[in-house]
């Protein structure tokens, strides 16, 4: 036992800074991604309404466009916060919003949540990056290594390299899931995140954007026209070289929702409902919806269709939503402009306000 | 396999309970010579023939050296065949095409136009370091100072000792074979004073040398781009990087040898704290220069034969030490400038030198260091001048650096002074290892979580393992 001792006092000591380390470890501050989670846990009791999603939803919904429309309706002092962020998928949104939920928001009464797809591969070339290490805490890290089994293909230009690993040569998920656990590992030690610990303890780490006065102005919306995230100037000069293309994208979706069939165990049914019940265990209500950012969703089509999650709006349907088809309205293939994101938001509103009057309506007749 | 990814902490923890597991000298030593020849592989299994090779020559060439008694040409034969073995596969891999190419070009020059072949075969790694050591024991044999190996696997354990067999230290095998002969035991080893040096060795290369190389290598890069400031920084942040990169591989090295029971000498001594270019020489790469003052500065005839030739030999010793280090012209000017800075301390001009208050002339020898290691570290003597251009100079005179300094190289520059100078004043390792081991193990795992964040993603080679 003596000789135990020394062991056990090392995982002490380990453990108690090593919490303290990561703690200290700040988000990662592209996309928006830091600024708008630091706001959105500092003031999660101010607001009725949260919308989660990528960049479709941080360019595209506009709360307070979406108040005002839900005033006119009938429904006034409805306050949203838009915590979309660029390139997040469904288990960093997943992560993020059990974030803000961890502190109880008194108010809040609504998550609507964008198209929950839970993909679980890993995409970019810099596995490591900040953005993948963040949101992989211990459960996260499972549920993406869960989701594994129902996806058929890695990323293509990844094949080669899961195929030369010594656990990918059993199965190439072996070698997706031995990535999850890295992450995990360098998320619990804060590995190489000391430099950006030093920069922010010495007040010159990069400038966080946008600013707590934009957040605050905007309730979480970002105007994609006065964005200067690399990139965004570039996708819409590319659209605009372009723009030909988008009847015919539009085209594609209806013919691609049209063959749309079911979930066919493919879907990550046990992440959403775990999700479904921590925003219902945080007393509010989950709405789902797919962002008209000219894609197919067939999965959210089958998942509709299922019930699982209720309704689901599929705002990205040209021919039920057509007032945000025009081109004038697109600041590129994938996003809306500013007036394209106030259209979508009252839009939104119409039929977030017809729901809450089908549940007032449910809640009578009981 | 680096000393500081996991699957080196893997492998040697694996080693660690085998080889404590067995019982018997002999099984142990089999053992831990079959884990060097599997962490050499893992570099390049196909140079594991060289160290045999070697191996083999020697073992031969040492037991024909002491049977040869006192018929003085066959023992003469025998070390030469030793010497010409080795020093052959050392000039053939790391020498041939650097003395091919300048007498091509030389040839050239003088309008001959011959032109000698050029091999471009691959360094095996750590081929200077062993290749010093099976010369010291053929030297010592042939100067009976040492017996031959009891075994044939002591001497290829020897050899091949994976702590030290990269990058050393330069072990002499009169200091090494002698510990083989006796059964390690687990109560000898001072194992906290070891995972201290371990740790310690970690943080100097993970933390500050890794995090100190991006900013070097940029500078290289482009040398023009860089202001004065900058080029300075950059000549401070390579004296720190390089000392924490080869004293934190030489402190793990001790560390690995020292918990598996035996004990390799030590290589550096605070050397950016002496007071004399010929001091430092005395605290830094300590093995290295050992073995060119037994081997060669000592043969060429030491001091004994005045000042001039002892000036000399000193720089002959220098010269070889440069090219030792690279076959490139760099490090043969490199070499020569330190030979000239220890030669000339040695004589009346160095007498006011020696006589430098403490701050002063720890600035002489600093700035002589970081000076030449900007020749060291060069790709060629055109980039070299670059940089010495940029700080001596002052051109080109930019507002701003073309090469942005990181905010974090001034904490970098402390961690690595204050590991080199604190550490080592205040004993500090002493001191800890002498905790209550409650305290002790609490602390250590405090440091690691430390530690852990300033970690690199992909840590660099170790500098040293190119020579």
């Amino acid at each position: 036992m003596r000789s135990l001792l020394p062991v056990l006092t090392f995982g002490v000591g380990l453990v108690a800074v090593n919490q303290a380390m990561v703690a200290l470890a700040p988000l990662p501050s592209a996309a928006g991604l830091r600024s708008k989670v630091e706001f959105a846990v500092e003031h999660a009791d101010d607001y009725d309404v949260l919308f989660v999603g990528s960049s479709a939803t941080m360019y595209g919904l506009r709360p307070e466009i979406f108040s005002e429309e839900l005033e006119r309706l009938g429904h006034p002092g409805v306050r949203a916060f838009n915590l979309g962020v660029g390139g997040m998928g469904s288990f960093e949104a997943a992560h993020v919003l059990r974030r803000v939920l961890e502190e109880n928001p008194a108010r809040l009464a609504w998550v609507l949540y964008e198209e929950p797809l839970f993909d679980p591969l890993l995409w970019y070339p810099d596995v490591h990056n900040p953005r993948y290490v963040h949101w992989h805490d211990g459960r996260s890290t499972l549920d993406a290594i869960d989701a594994l089994p129902l996806v058929d293909a890695p990323p293509g230009y990844k094949e080669a390299e899961y195929a030369g690993d010594w656990l990918g040569r059993f199965d190439w998920r072996l070698a997706v899931a031995k990535e999850h656990l890295d992450l995990w590992l360098w998320r619990a030690s804060a590995l190489g995140r000391g430099p950006e610990m030093t920069d922010e303890l010495l007040g010159q780490g990069a400038a966080v954007l946008p600013s707590q006065s934009d957040l605050e102005g905007h309730d979480g919306w970002v105007n994609i026209g006065q964005d200067a995230q690399p990139g965004v100037r570039e996708a819409h000069e590319r659209f605009l070289e372009r723009r030909g293309e988008w009847a015919q994208r539009l085209a594609d979706i209806k013919a691609t929702e049209a063959a749309s069939g079911d979930l066919d165990g493919g879907y990550d049914l046990p992440s959403l409902e775990a999700l479904l019940a921590d925003i219902r265990g945080a007393g509010a209500e989950p709405l789902l919806y797919v962002a008209p950012r000219g894609l197919a969703s067939p999965q959210m089509a089958a998942l509709a269709a299922r019930g699982t999650a209720g309704e689901v709006l599929r705002f990205h349907l040209p021919d039920r939503y057509p007032e945000l088809n025009p081109i004038d309205l697109r600041w590129d293939f994938s996003h809306l402009n500013a007036e394209g994101a106030e259209v979508w938001s009252r839009l939104f509103a119409r039929e977030f306000a017809r729901i809450l009057e089908a549940k007032g309506a449910a809640a009578r007749k009981r | 396999m680096l000393f500081v990814e996991f699957r080196f902490l893997a492998f040697f923890g694996l080693v660690l309970a085998i080889s404590w597991a067995l019982r018997r000298n002999g099984a142990r030593k089999a053992f831990l010579l079959l884990a060097s020849y599997a962490f050499y592989a893992a570099w390049d299994w196909r140079f594991l023939g060289l160290i045999l090779l070697s191996t083999a020559v020697d073992g031969v060439a040492g037991r024909r050296i002491h049977e040869a008694g006192e018929d003085k040409a066959r023992r003469r034969a025998w070390l030469g065949l030793s010497l010409v073995v080795n020093l052959g596969v050392l000039f053939t891999y790391k020498y041939f095409d650097f003395f091919a190419g300048s007498l091509n070009a030389l040839l050239t020059w003088l309008g001959v136009g011959s032109s000698l072949p050029v091999l471009e075969l691959v360094l095996p790694v750590g081929i200077s370091f062993y290749t010093f050591q099976t010369l010291s024991y053929s030297i010592d044999i042939y100067r009976r100072q040492l017996t031959p190996a009891e075994h044939p696997l002591d001497l290829a354990l020897f050899v091949a000792f994976f702590p030290q067999l990269v990058a050393g230290p330069i072990v002499l095998a009169k200091e090494f074979l002698p510990q083989l002969t006796q059964q390690a035991r687990w109560s000898s080893v001072n194992a906290r004073a070891a995972l201290v040096l371990f740790f310690v060795g970690f943080v100097k290369k993970s933390c500050f040398s890794d995090a100190l190389s991006p900013y070097v290598d940029a500078v290289q890069l482009a040398p023009d781009a860089v202001s004065t400031a900058g080029a300075w920084i950059s000549a401070a942040a390579f004296a720190a990087q390089i000392y924490c990169d080869f004293s934190g591989y030489t402190d793990m090295a001790i560390a690995c040898a020292a918990l598996l029971g035996y004990t390799l000498p030590t290589n550096f001594r605070a050397p950016y704290l002496t007071r004399s270019v010929g001091s430092f020489w005395t605290h830094w790469h300590i093995t290295l220069g050992r073995w060119f003052r037994e081997y060669l500065y000592f043969p060429l005839g030491g001091n004994r034969r005045g000042p001039a030739r002892s000036a000399l030999n000193i720089f002959i010793v220098f010269l070889v030490s440069g090219l030792w280090h690279g076959a490139a012209w760099t490090f043969v000017l490199w070499g020569s400038i330190h030979g000239t800075f220890v030669a000339l301390e040695r004589t009346r001009l160095g007498r006011p030198l020696a006589r430098l208050p403490m701050i002063p002339a720890l600035l002489y020898v600093n700035l002589v260091w970081m000076v030449s290691m900007v020749i060291f570290r060069a790709p060629d003597l055109d980039g070299a001048a670059a940089l010495l251009r940029s700080m001596f100079t002052g051109a080109p005179a930019l507002a701003d650096d073309l090469v942005p300094i990181p905010t974090w190289i001034g904490p970098s520059l402390a961690g690595a002074f204050a590991i080199h100078v604190l550490w080592q004043r205040l004993e500090l390792s002493r001191r800890w290892a002498a905790l209550p081991a409650p305290l002790f193990g609490l602390t250590l795992g405090a440091a690691v979580a430390l530690a852990l964040p300033w970690v690199t993603a992909n840590p660099a080679p170790y500098i040293y393992f190119a020579f």
